[in-house]
């Protein structure tokens, strides 16, 4: 588990593949830092509604990515805040969250450009 | 917001209530703005579609408690709240050592029954040890561990002292002298146990619970040793006294039971606590 610093390749390989959930995460996240029920809505509209994140279930990931350094929390630059009156948090992607997204996103279009090759040879 | 939804967000807050407490402080009031947003938000729907929608949050909120806790149970090592010091572990042992003469000494006062006295000293070392391991969700746990350490130990030891003075008829003397050198080994063993098991390793309930009752071992042994030297000052003391007859006065008489009931639990635990801490080779904050 990379944590901070400078991965290498390896340290970053050693954590993919990521669920999707995470993915459409950290995706949301690589546009701008947004709060929780954005990331929400986001990652629907990504996923084409077929990712509906509940509140649970996003914080839990969220946790994680926290513990491991991808992903930050601060208060909303805005002065933003919640109906509660609470400031609002918002979650920005780290440098190692998006070297993580990149390499994730890569392993993805070599998985996409190996479907289109079996395609391509009437295997698909 | 109407009445119903202000009753969901209460019930979804009672989940969230239940949540392990470093979840709960870090994320639980944004999860409940989450939760409202959704509430607000999802009043255009149909009904049958909203209420779908509810009740899957109301699931995955019941998922994530589990979740949660799991991952606090099954994490690997224990997570201290504060980073190991010297004067943490000097802390906690004398917290130790004092909570173990203070029970005893009450017990032998005979204020309040036995058990009532062995359970709160138990529950005060249980919220220490919880506090110390950074498992404040499980002070609970903890707080039964702590009992059923103290309570267990102490317990035990004075069942054993009876059935022997029954049983045997051995002198009362010689069992409660007994009893004293007993129960802070089975505490000491009981102890390495409990926190053996806390931090989830076979090999460490072993060690420590070993090295539990070694180090009170040591402990009584110092003790022993601490207290007849200092019965003998307070004698010689009581000596220089004028009109001294060789009959001990009523406060060195007073003196030596104090000795025994809260100076030699509490050099034991000391000694016997801080080799706990030391000797098993973890950090200090490790123990208590």
């Amino acid at each position: 588990m990379i944590r901070a610093g400078h991965p290498s390749p390896q340290d970053i390989e050693a954590e993919l593949p990521l669920t999707e959930a995470t993915t459409f995460i950290l995706l949301s996240l690589s546009v701008e830092p947004r709060h929780g029920y954005a990331i929400i809505g986001d990652v629907a509209t990504l996923s084409h509604t077929r990712i509906q994140l509940s509140a649970g279930t996003l914080y839990g990931v969220l946790k994680r990515l926290l513990s491991l350094g991808w992903i930050e929390r601060h208060d909303d630059p805005a002065g933003a805040r919640e109906e509660s009156g609470r400031p609002r948090k918002v979650y920005g992607l780290t440098a190692l969250g998006r070297s993580i997204l990149s390499a994730e996103v890569k392993r993805l279009q070599q998985v996409v450009q190996a479907a289109r090759h079996c395609q391509l040879g009437g295997l698909a | 917001m109407n009445a119903i939804d202000r009753l969901l967000l209460r019930a979804y807050r009672a989940i969230l209530h239940l949540y392990p407490s470093g979840f709960r402080q870090d994320f639980a009031d944004e999860v409940a703005d989450v939760f409202t947003a959704i509430l607000r938000d999802s009043a255009t729907l149909s009904s049958p579609r909203r209420w779908r929608l509810i009740v899957c949050e109301f699931i995955d909120a019941v998922r994530g408690l589990i979740r949660e806790h799991q991952r606090v149970l099954l994490s690997p090592a224990l997570d201290p709240t504060t980073p190991p010091t010297r004067i943490g572990l000097a802390r906690d042992v004398v917290a130790f050592a004092l909570t173990y003469a203070l029970a005893r000494a009450a017990a032998q006062v005979r204020m309040v029954p036995d058990l009532l006295i062995y359970l709160c000293a138990g529950w005060l070392i249980g919220t220490l040890l919880s506090h110390r391991l950074g498992r404040r969700p499980y002070r609970v746990g903890f707080i039964l561990g702590g009992m059923l350490v103290f309570a267990g130990g102490m317990i035990l030891t004075d069942l054993a002292g009876a059935l022997l003075a029954i049983g045997l008829a051995v002198d009362i003397g010689l069992i409660s002298a007994l009893t004293r050198i007993t129960e802070p080994l089975l505490i000491g063993a009981l102890a390495g146990a409990l926190l053996g098991l806390a931090d989830r390793s076979r090999r460490r309930v072993v060690g420590l619970t070993g090295v539990g009752l070694l180090g009170f071992s040591g402990g009584v042994v110092a003790a022993f040793l601490l207290s007849v030297l200092l019965w003998g000052l307070l004698q010689a003391v009581d000596s220089y006294r004028p009109g001294y007859t060789g009959i001990p006065s009523a406060w060195v008489a007073q003196g030596g039971q104090w000795l025994q009931v809260i100076v030699f639990p509490a050099i034991s635990a000391l000694i016997g606590g801080a080799l706990l801490g030391r000797l098993a080779k973890a950090p200090p904050r490790r123990w208590v």
